[in-house]
């Protein structure tokens, strides 16, 4: 176990350094011009010649990179805001990490106490009127464009109940009702994704299990079916379910951006759109490296949860 | 799609004898199998002939201003879906966007995985140095979310069709990848292609004849159900004021810009979002079917 | 309601009809107002006792407003645009027999006289207000914020999210519509002489910074100074104005500060009123000229700091040290950043945000404001017209734009009206001078100018038979590799675009449109990369320094379109000059008539602001120019219950 943990830390890191340089390629060719987006409108040429030293991109490429990387490897303040003077990427970074990370643990409640309830009813009720009208159920929310069903939650809220949501965030530790009515909708909304993503998920593993030998033994055992699928069933079912939902839940980041964006939440996708916007590029590299490690480190944990639930894993 | 299976009974014995008489049996039996594969198939269809006919038979210019007063509501006016902010027609508009919408939901998904489905084929089939350099680009373009890595790939790269296609298809090559890549593997494997190394057979033969088409069916229900992420992550693109420049109109600009109207024209923000959400409708429900008809493990289960 | 169009549009009627009167001094165009051309001299003193009541009737009453606007015009005058009354006093200073080093009595507003005399208080009873003190007041701002010295940008969100923290030596009266009034502010009173070059601010006393330190004359030099000769390494956007309005300051005492312009200058009092110019503390500021004020927001203002600002969220607190013991009225101000009109919508309605205005807002279309205010009673709708353009820029410098006739068939084809009628935004037709202020050209000029004719299938004519023979000469254009670029982040400036590539279609010139990022765009006008371009530009002063000075003058700080023309150089310098109001306006008319047939820089309007505001908040109006020194919220108040006090 100890040898395969190492092997897969080693693969980990060729594949940063290959996330590194993508992104660093992709901020090299932004067009657009960020001492132009500091200075706005009193930019002449005189003036941007001396920003742009002043941020160091007259240098040549490899200087650069060598800073980007050192500043993320010592972990210090990452780099100064190209766009917001005097204040630090990795503070920018600090301050709007709780939103998001309140926004996915919320979202991840909603899919886990949903969807694999609905997934085993599902499964149990296999072919039945629950089981295709919870079929549609899913797909339909697989299909749903966060955005979409953002904003026509906040339609629905400001034209029938004269509700709109908060403006600003409140921890859930100072405030946790003023929280909830901040952040519920944009959990449901980015949750029905996931609950339908787990709802799928928990179906299809479980009617696989449902057919496996143990299973019938079980039930030639006399046992009683509800005893068999919970016990027996559930049991294997939820590891593919983890293992793929954990995965699912990283691709959520995405779906992230866009909840953020339609419902005005301070979190990184704000942060990055306005990154995007604002040609920040400094603040952009280092928050998508931000997003992209976050899902190495994710499947990393992931493999190793199952190679610890399923030891041939580790010899291969 | 009842219509259709219905008409078959007239159709199925002229057909039989020609050579589409086998396909038609296949699809008659993948409806029967599946109706809701079906439905998505119908719900596709139709969206195609929209977005192919849909210049022809749109009322207006969808990009003429002031054919109609601005923000004229649904099926009040000359304008079936009514008008938007520079009082454009909203059917027309939908109509055109739907070209747009498919096309680059279409044109990405497949260029992407077809991308990596020659790097999969390559990376499975010679396996050693090339399989390793492959898969590290594969692990490497996986860590990126499908619509931050577009997102970052559209800041770099000018706005216009093209660039937008790109930025979709990027991130769908290493789905293509994995999947040929395993059945790469297993097919490999295999005695008959075995056989065909034994008898001299070059490398090229050898995976023209006997591996791309092995991956042919796992490389379709991946693919099919990828053209759905493809079609919400260019209009999640256009929703965020990253997609094809207007007036060219797309269903997320649309929506992006209905969206600053949403509490007093609510119309021209549902009517493109519905339209994004049925064609992605009816691609998953397809992908699900054909993976359940293809994947000879679940037969007979779902 | 202060903010009704119709009393808004009878106001500025007004005051243009005052300001004819007074400016018709010599008795050539006095018909109007025979009041003004009889007595000049006792005008200045007697003006004060009769403007202060009368001007919250004028404004409520359209039909009397020429006769009393014009009979205290010199006091009055004022309103109508900055440089006008300080020309008018030029006027009056060169006509009565004082010697050239002589102080003239101070033409003070009547808003300034109610302050100077009642205090705040009676400012406010004058326009039928009686504000409580109490409460927290949210606000909003739209832009990011990147850094915190407004003296080093010309983004309007920082102005504004800073603004309560500072004072300036001058402000404009809170109830001002035209942000023309001027009051005091740190400068309690000032004396003017030399003919209009030379003025003495008299400080407030005993003012302190937030941090504690004493407030002093040398401050003041401090700002002025690192404005007009920015250190190194220093953006000072406003350097030319002061540059060209300001030759010396020097301190007199503590808290007196003299400053003295090369020869008269119209704007050197009112460049003070505006808010961009704040004065910032020299102890802090000195310390590192160039960043210290980037990251730390200390001044005298009436608001302090309550924690150090996020990305999203400003808190103020009341200055408890404040060196007006009425004033603020309110306790605390929120700045929220919101950047989504519809969020911003939201906001309003569930009283999250109470107003939506110039200060800081994003410009609503009228029918999404119009929806905002027919929700909730509460909430009311008022259109404000602004000195903010929005632009068509042609490249006069490559072709086909360097040649005058394709400008002119592009500016011919472009019905203005258009822009208004079908963009996301509403404005006034206009050309380089603000069509609703004391500049404006007559319809009949105007209507006689490229792009502004009446009769649209002439003008199409007109444009396809120039183009014609543009290309007889010089081959077809391609018109595919032309584009018009527009911002992709600003609301309403890619929708504008594609409504002017509409109209040109209809002269057969198709073109696509390249959205760009704001920041981008903007810098690709500024270094000229660009062909045919969409964007607008913010004024100051609805003053032809600025807004000429400004968009067409050689080298001027918005000249995108970097056609130079000679004639009208030679004319800006010489109405600069000119004392005469009504002389002056002959130059500035015959600027504009050049500037709009030569057709590079395009005005499609002057935008309209749908201001959005809950009915409680008072002492704030909406003024024409966006930066202007309301954004303090000194004089802002409640009308709900929690603010219940009556002293601070």
């Amino acid at each position: 176990m100890k040898q395969y943990i190492a092997r897969r830390l080693l693969m980990a890191v060729p594949t940063l350094i290959g996330v590194s340089l993508i992104i660093f390629v992709i901020m090299a060719i932004m067009p657009g011009d960020v001492a132009l987006a500091r200075l706005g409108e009193a930019a002449n040429p005189e003036t941007l010649q001396m920003v742009r030293d002043q941020l160091g991109l007259n240098d040549p490429w490899y200087q650069r990179y060598g800073r980007w990387v050192k500043d993320m490897i010592t972990l210090g303040d990452l780099g100064e805001s190209v766009f917001r003077q005097g204040v630090s990427v990795a503070s920018l970074i600090e301050e709007h990490f709780p939103v998001t990370l309140n926004l996915a643990v919320y979202t991840m409640i909603v899919a886990i106490l949903l969807g694999v309830p609905l997934g085993t009813l599902s499964a149990v009720r296999h072919n039945s009127w629950i089981d295709y009208f919870l079929r549609v159920f899913s797909i339909v929310g697989l299909s749903v464009p966060v955005f979409w069903l953002g904003i026509m939650i906040i339609l629905a809220q400001v034209t029938w109940f004269g509700w709109a949501p908060a403006v600003q965030w409140v921890s859930p530790f100072d405030d946790f009702w003023d929280n909830m009515k901040r952040m519920f909708w944009p959990a449901i909304t980015l949750g029905y994704f996931q609950v339908a993503f787990i709802a799928r998920m928990t179906r299809s593993s479980l009617l696989d299990i449902l057919y496996e030998d143990y299973m019938r033994t079980a039930r030639a055992k006399g046992l009683r079916e509800r005893t068999v699928t919970i016990r027996h069933g559930l049991r294997n079912a939820v590891i593919p379910v983890i293992t793929v939902g954990a995965l699912q839940l990283i691709a959520l980041l995405g779906g992230v951006v866009v909840t953020e964006r339609v419902f005005n939440l301070p979190g990184w996708g704000t942060l990055l759109v306005s990154g995007v916007f604002n040609r920040d590029y400094a603040l952009v590299q280092t928050l998508v490296f931000i997003f992209a490690a976050v899902v190495v480190v994710g499947n990393l944990i992931t493999d190793m949860f199952y190679a610890w639930l399923d030891p041939r894993i580790r010899y291969q | 799609m009842a219509t259709q299976t219905g008409s078959s009974g007239v159709l199925a014995p002229q057909l039989q004898d020609t050579r589409w008489a086998r396909p038609w049996r296949a699809f008659r039996r993948f409806c029967r199998q599946s109706p809701l594969g079906a439905a998505g198939v119908g719900i596709i269809l139709v969206l195609a002939i929209m977005a192919v006919a849909g210049p022809y038979v749109a009322p207006y210019d969808p990009e003429e201003i002031g054919v109609g007063p601005k923000y004229q509501a649904p099926f009040a006016g000359e304008n079936l879906l009514g008008t938007d902010r520079l009082g454009r027609d909203v059917l027309s508009r939908v109509l055109h966007g739907a070209w747009i919408s498919l096309m680059v939901g279409v044109v990405a998904s497949t260029s992407g995985t077809l991308v990596g489905a020659l790097m999969g084929l390559a990376s499975g089939y010679w396996g050693g140095k090339t399989d390793a350099i492959i898969q590290r680009i594969v692990d490497v373009l996986m860590a990126f979310p499908v619509l931050i890595l577009a997102m970052a790939l559209l800041a770099a790269l000018d706005r216009s069709l093209n660039t937008l296609l790109i930025a979709v298809a990027v991130p769908f090559i290493p789905y293509g990848a994995r999947v040929v890549r395993a059945t790469t593997l297993v097919i490999k494997e295999s005695q008959y292609v075995e056989a065909a190394r034994a008898i001299g057979a070059s490398d090229w033969r050898v995976i023209l004849r006997h591996i791309a088409p092995g991956c042919l069916a796992p490389y379709m229900v991946v693919l099919t159900g990828l053209v759905g992420v493809a079609i919400i992550t260019e209009s999640a693109l256009g929703f965020l004021g990253l997609g094809i420049p207007p007036p060219t109109p797309t269903w997320g600009e649309m929506l992006s810009k209905a969206v600053e109207d949403l509490f007093f024209a609510p119309v021209v923000a549902i009517v493109p979002g519905l339209f994004i959400t049925l064609a992605v409708f009816s691609f998953s429900v397809l992908g699900d079917s054909l993976r359940d008809v293809l994947d000879p493990r679940l037969r007979g289960r779902t | 309601m202060f903010g009704k169009l119709k009393y808004r549009i009878a106001f500025t009627v007004a005051t243009i009809l005052a300001l004819t009167a007074l400016a018709a001094c010599g008795g050539d165009s006095a018909t109007q107002a025979p009041a003004a051309t009889s007595a000049p001299a006792p005008q200045a003193t007697a003006a004060p006792a009769t403007a202060a009541p009368a001007q919250p009737t004028a404004a409520a009453q359209p039909t009397q407003a020429p006769a009393p606007r014009a009979t205290q015009a010199p006091a009055a005058g004022q309103p109508t645009s900055p440089p006008a009354p300080t020309a008018g006093a030029g006027i009056t200073a060169t006509r009565a027999p004082v010697p050239a080093s002589g102080v003239q009595e101070t033409d003070y507003t009547p808003a300034a006289r109610l302050l100077m005399e009642g205090g705040p208080k009676a400012l406010a009873e004058a326009n039928g207000e009686s504000p409580r003190y109490g409460g927290k007041f949210l606000a909003n701002n739209w832009e990011p914020i990147p850094f915190y010295d407004m003296h080093q940008t010309s983004f309007g969100g920082v102005y504004v999210i800073t603004a309560p923290a500072y004072n300036g030596l001058l402000a404009t009266s809170p109830y001002d519509e035209l942000a023309a009034e001027i009051i005091p502010d740190l400068a309690r009173t000032w004396d003017i002489s030399d003919g209009g070059a030379t003025v003495v601010f008299h400080l407030a006393e005993g003012v302190t910074w937030h941090d504690g330190a004493p407030f002093s004359a040398e401050d003041v030099k401090w700002t002025i100074e690192r404005i007009k000769n920015p250190p190194e390494g220093m953006v000072s956007p406003r350097q030319g104005v002061f540059r060209s309005t300001v030759e010396t300051v020097e301190v007199i005492d503590p808290n007196t500060v003299q400053l003295k312009s090369d020869g008269f200058s119209p704007l050197l009092v009112p460049l003070f009123s505006n808010g961009w110019n704040a004065i910032i503390p020299k102890h802090i500021s000195e310390v590192d000229p160039v960043n210290a004020m980037m990251t730390q927001v200390i001044g005298t203002g009436a608001f302090r700091l309550l924690e150090p600002p996020t990305t999203t969220l400003w808190q103020f607190e009341r200055n408890p040290d404040y060196f007006d013991e009425n004033l603020p009225y309110l306790d605390e101000i929120e700045y929220q950043i919101i950047q989504d009109p519809q969020a911003q919508a939201a906001a309003l309605l569930t009283q999250k945000v109470y107003f939506n205005d110039s200060i800081g807002g994003i410009n609503f279309s009228p029918e999404l404001a119009q929806s905002v205010a027919d929700r909730e009673p509460g909430l009311v709708f008022s259109p404000v017209p602004t000195i903010t353009v929005s632009h068509f820029v042609m490249n006069g410098t490559r072709p086909p734009f360097d040649d005058i006739r394709v400008r002119q068939a592009v500016s011919d084809a472009i019905r203005r009206e258009s822009i208004a009628e079908l963009g996301p935004q509403a404005g006034t037709v206009g050309t380089g001078n603000f069509p609703l202020g004391p500049w404006a050209l007559p319809k009949e000029v105007q209507e006689s100018l490229i792009g502004y004719g009446p009769d649209m299938d002439a003008r199409i004519a007109n444009s396809k038979s120039l183009l014609a023979e543009y290309e007889s000469e010089n081959g077809e254009i391609n018109w595919n590799n032309i584009t018009i670029q527009c911002s992709s982040n600003i609301t309403w400036a890619c929708p504008n675009a594609e409504v002017v590539q509409q109209l040109l279609k209809k002269i057969d010139v198709d073109v696509d449109l390249e959205p760009l990022d704001v920041t981008a765009h903007r810098g690709n006008e500024v270094s000229g990369d660009y062909l045919m371009s969409l964007l607008g530009a913010g004024l100051d002063f609805d003053d032809p320094i600025d807004t000429f000075g400004q968009l067409y003058i050689t080298d001027g700080g918005r000249w995108y379109q970097r056609r130079s023309i000679p004639e009208l150089d030679e004319l800006f310098q010489q109405q600069k000059a000119e004392r005469d109001f009504d002389k002056r306006r002959e130059l500035v008319w015959e600027m504009d008539k050049i500037a709009t047939n030569d057709a590079a820089y395009l005005v499609l309007h002057w935008w309209q602001f749908n201001r959005v505001q809950w009915d409680f908040v008072k002492g704030l109006t909406s003024t024409a120019s966006a930066r202007t020194t309301n954004a303090r919220m000194i004089y802002t108040w409640m009308d709900l219950p929690e603010a219940n006090r009556t002293s601070r």
